[in-house]
C-alpha cells in the first residue's frame, strides 16, 4: 500500500536526528506559501491565571523588503521564528469556521475575524469559543471555563485591534499564551536552543520570555491529527493494520487531513460498513499514524512538478513530425513527481532517513557530488546521497507521479514505480549523463548539428517519450528502472514514418534531427543492455560502421559481404542514390528521388527504392548521357547483388523500417570526397 | 496435514490497493485474501472465513499497465460518468498453495472434478480465471524451528518470516507491502502482511525467523520452502 510506504518514510523521520523545531515545521504549514501573509499580524495574548489579566501584543514575524528600487515592499517571513506559531491551513471547507482539531491555542485569523473584533462578544462566540472547544489542550476544561476564558481574551484582543489602523484583507494569527498549559513555559532569557521555541517577551512579567516547548507541541500536533482521523471510525483495544499488534485505540486511515485518502471521491468502502465503521478496513494506531503524518508531509516537501520542457517531450505525438513541432505548450496537464525511500526489510530507518534528508540538501551544503540524480532518471529535480556505512541496495526507491489538485483530493496517479534498486538507478543515471556528455555531441556533429540544444536527451522520460510515444512513457520507465528488456521497434517505425513525411517537404534539417535522435537512442539501448542487463550489444558503433562503409564506398573496396544486414544495405543504397542524384541534378536540375521515386501521394518503400531508384540508374544515365561519378559502377554492382540477397531473405518487407532509416542516413551523409577535400584545402589556406 | 497446489492465470488482473481513492492502483500480485476468496468461490461459500493458510508463487514476472476507464456512478444518476485511471496486471500467473484442516480435502475434491460453484476471477469480475489443479501433497513436512542453513523458496516470503535475506548478486528483490491479511467475515479485515519476492520469479534464499506468535509457517515441498500465511 502507498500508506505503508509513507509509514516507512515517517518511521525514518522519527528515527532520524531532526529537532522538534524541524519536525514541527514539517507537520504544520508554517513554511507554506498560503500562510505567509498571516505572519504579518501575530497576536500574542498572554494570560495571567493569578489575576485573570490578559495582555495582548501584535508583531509581524518577518520583515518587509523591496526586491528592487521602486518596487512595492513585500513581506518575507522569518523562517526560523515562525515555527513557534505552528498553524495548519484548512484544506477545504469554510476557513472562517473552526475546522478540525487544534493542538493548542494558536489560530489563523481571516479578515472577517478582525471585523468581529468590533464586538468582543461576537468574536468570543463566533471565533474563539468554537476553537477552544476543538483544542486538545482545553479538552479537559469545562464549558463554563471556556466561555469565561473566551470572553476575557476577546475583550483584550478587541482593545488591541481597536488601537491599530484598519486595512483591507487583514490576515493574522492569534496565539494565546496560557501558562497553565504544559506546552508553554516562561524563561529568564530568550532560549532558542534545545527544545524551546521563542514566542516573544512577556508583557505581564517584564524581563521574562515566552516559549513553546517543542517536544510537547509535537505530541499535541500528533494528538490533534489523530483525533481528526477518528471522524470515520475509531475502536478501542483493536489490532492495528500496520503493526499487527493490539493498540489502546485505532482510527480509520481514511480522512480528510491526508487528501490522498480523502473519502470525498470514489472509495473502497464496503456497502456493509456504516459511515463511521471504516475501521473494518484499514485501521491505524497512534504511533503509526504519527509516522504516516510525518511521511506524508515529507513527501509533500519532496514533491516537484515536472518541467514544461519535459512534459512537451513526453506528450508530443511521435509519429507525426508536423504535430510534434507545434505542440500546444499550455495544453499539458501539470504532473508532479515524488520520491520515497523504503527499507527492503523492516530495519535501517536511520540510514533511509539520511538518504531522504540528503534530497532536501543543496549541492553546496552537501559538499560532494550526489550519487543519484533523480532529474536524470525521472525528471524530479532532487539528488540523493548514498550512505557510506551501508549498502544502498538494502533500500528501495519508489517514484510516484500524479496529476490533479491535491488540495481538493482530486489526485490521479500516473505511475507508481516501486522496488527500484538504487544501484540500478545510479547506473541509469550514469548512462544518461554519458549519453548527454559524449554521445549526443558526437552524433550531432556527424549530422552537422553541433551545439543544438534539445530536451530530448534530458532524462529517461524525455528519451522514452520521443522514442516510444506518450502512451508508453511510464511503462518504459518502469521497465528500465526494473532492468527489463527495452525494445527499439517502436522508435524505428516512428522514425521511418517521420523521415518519409519530412522528405516530402524537403526538410533536410528535420530529417537530420530525427536520425540524430534515432542513433542516440540506439546507443542508449546498447549502453543499457551492457550495463544493466549484462548483455553485450551488437558490438558495433553505428557511426564507426558508417565511416567504414563510406570509406570503402569511396575507395572502391566495397564487397557484397560488407552488406550483410538490411541496415548496411540501406545505408549504402542511400549513398548510391545520393551520388546518382548529384549527377542527375547537374544534368537535369531535377531532384532524382522526388521526380522519379517519391511520387506524390506515395510513401517511400524499400521496394520503390529498388525498382524505381536503383534499377533505373543505368537507363537514365544513358538516356541523359552523364557519368554518375567515380566508383559509382563498382558500388552499383555490389548493391545490385546485395539486393538479390535482400529479396531472398525478405529484408525489403520484414526489415522495412530499418532499411528506410539507414537509407536516409546514407542519403543525407553522402559527401563527394573531391569537394570535401577542396573545401578542407580552402579552409586551411 | 495435506496441501494442494493449483494454478490460476489470466490476461489481466486487478487487486485494488485499498488506500488509493481516485486512482485505482493494484497490488503487484494476488493478495492472500483474494487467493482465499477464490477457494471460497470454488467451494461455494459466500463469506469465506477460514484459519487455513495459503502460499503464493509467481509463475510470471509482474507486469502492469495503466488504462483510463469510464466509470459510471451509482449515486449521481445514470448519466454520471468519470474517467478513472486503473492499473492492471498483465498476464498474471500464480500457483496457489492451500493447506489446513478445514477445507483442504473439499477443495482437492472440487479441483479434481474440475468444478467451481461460483465464477472465479482475479480481483475484478472482468478478469475471469479457471483454477487448474497442479498437485496434491500428502503428509507435508513442516519446518518447526529456525535453521542454520538458508532455505530456498520460489514462493513469496513474508518479511516477518525472514531473519536474514541472502543477497545473491543475480537476484532482484522486490518488496510488496501492506496486504490485508486476515478476513474476519462481513467485509472486516485485520492485520497486514508484507512480502519479499524475486522480480524474475527465481528462487530466494533466506534464513527463517519465528513469527510474532513464535511459530514458523513454512512447508517443505520437493526440497523447497513454501511460506504459508
Amino acid at each position: 500500500m502507498l500508506t505503508e510506504s509513507l509509514i516507512h518514510v515517517g518511521r525514518a523521520v522519527l528515527a532520524g536526528s531532526w529537532t522538534s523545531r524541524q519536525k514541527l515545521a514539517l507537520l504544520t504549514d508554517v513554511h507554506a506559501d498560503n500562510t505567509k501573509n498571516f505572519f504579518q499580524n501575530v497576536f500574542i495574548a498572554e494570560y495571567s491565571p493569578s489575576d485573570g489579566r490578559v495582555a495582548v501584543s501584535c508583531k509581524p514575524v518577518g520583515n518587509y523588503a523591496s526586491e528592487g528600487r521602486g518596487k512595492k515592499k513585500e513581506f518575507h517571513v522569518d523562517t526560523r521564528a515562525v515555527v513557534a506559531f505552528p498553524v495548519v491551513y484548512p484544506s477545504g471547507g469554510n476557513p472562517l469556521l473552526a475546522q478540525g482539531i487544534y493542538p493548542f491555542p494558536c489560530y489563523l485569523m481571516f479578515d472577517r475575524h478582525f471585523q468581529w473584533l468590533g464586538d468582543p462578544l461576537e468574536f468570543a462566540n463566533s471565533f474563539l469559543l468554537p476553537r477552544l472547544r476543538s483544542t486538545v489542550s482545553y479538552r479537559s476544561a469545562s464549558e463554563h471555563e471556556r466561555v469565561q476564558f473566551a470572553a476575557i481574551v476577546s475583550q483584550a484582543m478587541s482593545a488591541e485591534v481597536a488601537r491599530k489602523p484598519s486595512g483591507d484583507k487583514r490576515l493574522g494569527i492569534l496565539m494565546i499564551f496560557d501558562p497553565r498549559l504544559d506546552v508553554f513555559a516562561y524563561g529568564g532569557r530568550r532560549d532558542e536552543t534545545g527544545e524551546h521555541l521563542w514566542i516573544g517577551e512577556s508583557m505581564l512579567e517584564p524581563g521574562k520570555h515566552l516559549h513553546l516547548k517543542g517536544d510537547i507541541a509535537l505530541q499535541l500536533v500528533s494528538e490533534a491529527r489523530f483525533l481528526e482521523a477518528s471522524e470515520l471510525g475509531r475502536e478501542k483495544h483493536a489490532i492495528s493494520t500496520f503493526t499487527n499488534r493490539k493498540s489502546d485505540e485505532v482510527v480509520a486511515v481514511y480522512n480528510r487531513s491526508w487528501l490522498w485518502l480523502s473519502p470525498t471521491w470514489d472509495l473502497p468502502k464496503s456497502i456493509y460498513w456504516k459511515d463511521n465503521e471504516w475501521t473494518k478496513g484499514v485501521k491505524i494506531d497512534r504511533k503509526s499514524y504519527e509516522a504516516f503524518l510525518n511521511g506524508a508531509q515529507l513527501i509533500k516537501q519532496l514533491t516537484r512538478p515536472l518541467s514544461n520542457a519535459v512534459l512537451k517531450e513526453i506528450f508530443s505525438p511521435i509519429t507525426n513530425a508536423e504535430a510534434r513541432s507545434r505542440p500546444d505548450k499550455g495544453n499539458f496537464e501539470r504532473i508532479y513527481g515524488a520520491p520515497m525511500i523504503v527499507p527492503l526489510l523492516d530495519r535501517g530507518y536511520e540510514i533511509s532517513f539520511n538518504m531522504i534528508e540528503s534530497m532536501l540538501r543543496e549541492q553546496e551544503v552537501r559538499g560532494r557530488p550526489a550519487d543519484l540524480h533523480l532529474s536524470t532518471i525521472g525528471g524530479i529535480e532532487l539528488d540523493i546521497e548514498f550512505p557510506e556505512s551501508a549498502d544502498p541496495d538494502e533500500f528501495r526507491l519508489v517514484l510516484l507521479y500524479y496529476s490533479g489538485e491535491l488540495s481538493r483530493g482530486d489526485v490521479h496517479i500516473r505511475a507508481l514505480i516501486e522496488d527500484v534498486i538504487p544501484s540500478v538507478a545510479r547506473k541509469l543515471d550514469l548512462i544518461v549523463r554519458e549519453l548527454k556528455d559524449a554521445v549526443v555531441p558526437e552524433v550531432q556533429s556527424k549530422f552537422e548539428a553541433s551545439g543544438e540544444i534539445s530536451y530530448r536527451y534530458e532524462n529517461l522520460l524525455t528519451l522514452f517519450g520521443n522514442a516510444y510515444g506518450p502512451g508508453y512513457v511510464w511503462s518504459a520507465l518502469r521497465d528500465a528502472l526494473h532492468g527489463r528488456q527495452l525494445y527499439a521497434d517502436r522508435i524505428v517505425r516512428a522514425t521511418a514514418a517521420k523521415l518519409t513525411e519530412l522528405a516530402k517537404k524537403e526538410d533536410t534539417w528535420g530529417m537530420k534531427k530525427e536520425l540524430t535522435f534515432l542513433v542516440i537512442f540506439l546507443s542508449f539501448l546498447d549502453m543499457y543492455n551492457e550495463s544493466i542487463r549484462n548483455e553485450t550489444g551488437k558490438g558495433e558503433d553505428l557511426l564507426s560502421q558508417w565511416d567504414e562503409l563510406m570509406r570503402k564506398y569511396h575507395d572502391g573496396e566495397l564487397r557484397e559481404e560488407d552488406l550483410d544486414s538490411p541496415e548496411k544495405l540501406g545505408f549504402v543504397t542511400g549513398l548510391l542514390m545520393r551520388q546518382f542524384h548529384n549527377a542527375f541534378w547537374a544534368k537535369t536540375e531535377k531532384d532524382f528521388l522526388k521526380s522519379r521515386v517519391l511520387q506524390f501521394g506515395n510513401k517511400l518503400t524499400p521496394d520503390m527504392i529498388w525498382k524505381d531508384g536503383v534499377l533505373r540508374c543505368k537507363e537514365l544515365a544513358i538516356k541523359w548521357s552523364f557519368n554518375p561519378g567515380k566508383m559509382f559502377d563498382p558500388n552499383y554492382a555490389v548493391v545490385c547483388l546485395a539486393f538479390d540477397r535482400a529479396r531472398q531473405e525478405n529484408w525489403l518487407t520484414e526489415k522495412f523500417y530499418e532499411f528506410l532509416n539507414m537509407f536516409w542516413a546514407g542519403y543525407l551523409l553522402y559527401k563527394n570526397p573531391k569537394k570535401e577535400e577542396s573545401t578542407k584545402g580552402e579552409e586551411s589556406a | 496435514m495435506d496441501m494442494v497446489a493449483f494454478d490460476i492465470r489470466g490476461s489481466i488482473a486487478h487487486f485494488r490497493r485499498p488506500d488509493t481513492t481516485a486512482t485505482h492502483l493494484t497490488y503487484p500480485f494476488i493478495t492472500p485474501t483474494a487467493a482465499k476468496g477464490i477457494v471460497g468461490a470454488i467451494l461455494g461459500i459466500e463469506d469465506f472465513v477460514t484459519s487455513d493458510k495459503v502460499g503464493i508463487r509467481l509463475l510470471k514476472p509482474v507486469r502492469t499497465v495503466a488504462q483510463q476507464m469510464s466509470m459510471l456512478g451509482k449515486e449521481s444518476g445514470p448519466s454520471f460518468n468519470r474517467p478513472t485511471t486503473i492499473e492492471l496486471l498483465v498476464e498474471p500467473s500464480y500457483r496457489i498453495y492451500y493447506a489446513g484442516t478445514e477445507y483442504t480435502s473439499r477443495l482437492i475434491e472440487r479441483l479434481q472434478q474440475d468444478q467451481s460453484v461460483y465464477p472465479t476471477f482475479l480481483g475484478v469480475a472482468y478478469a475471469l480465471t479457471k483454477p487448474e489443479l497442479y498437485k496434491v501433497y500428502e503428509d507435508v513436512e513442516w519446518l518447526e524451528t529456525e535453521t542454520s542453513e538458508p532455505l530456498t523458496s520460489r514462493s513469496i516470503v513474508p518479511v516477518a518470516s525472514i531473519r536474514e535475506l541472502v543477497m545473491d548478486p543475480d537476484r532482484r528483490f522486490g518488496r510488496a507491502g501492506g496486504f490485508l491479511h486476515e478476513y474476519k467475515g462481513n467485509r472486516t479485515f485485520e492485520r497486514s502482511i508484507d512480502f519479499i519476492y524475486e522480480t524474475a520469479c527465481r528462487p530466494i534464499r533466506f534464513y527463517p525467523a519465528l513469527d510474532s506468535e513464535g511459530r514458523i509457517r513454512i512447508a517443505l515441498v520437493e526440497g523447497e520452502a513454501v511460506c504459508l500465511f
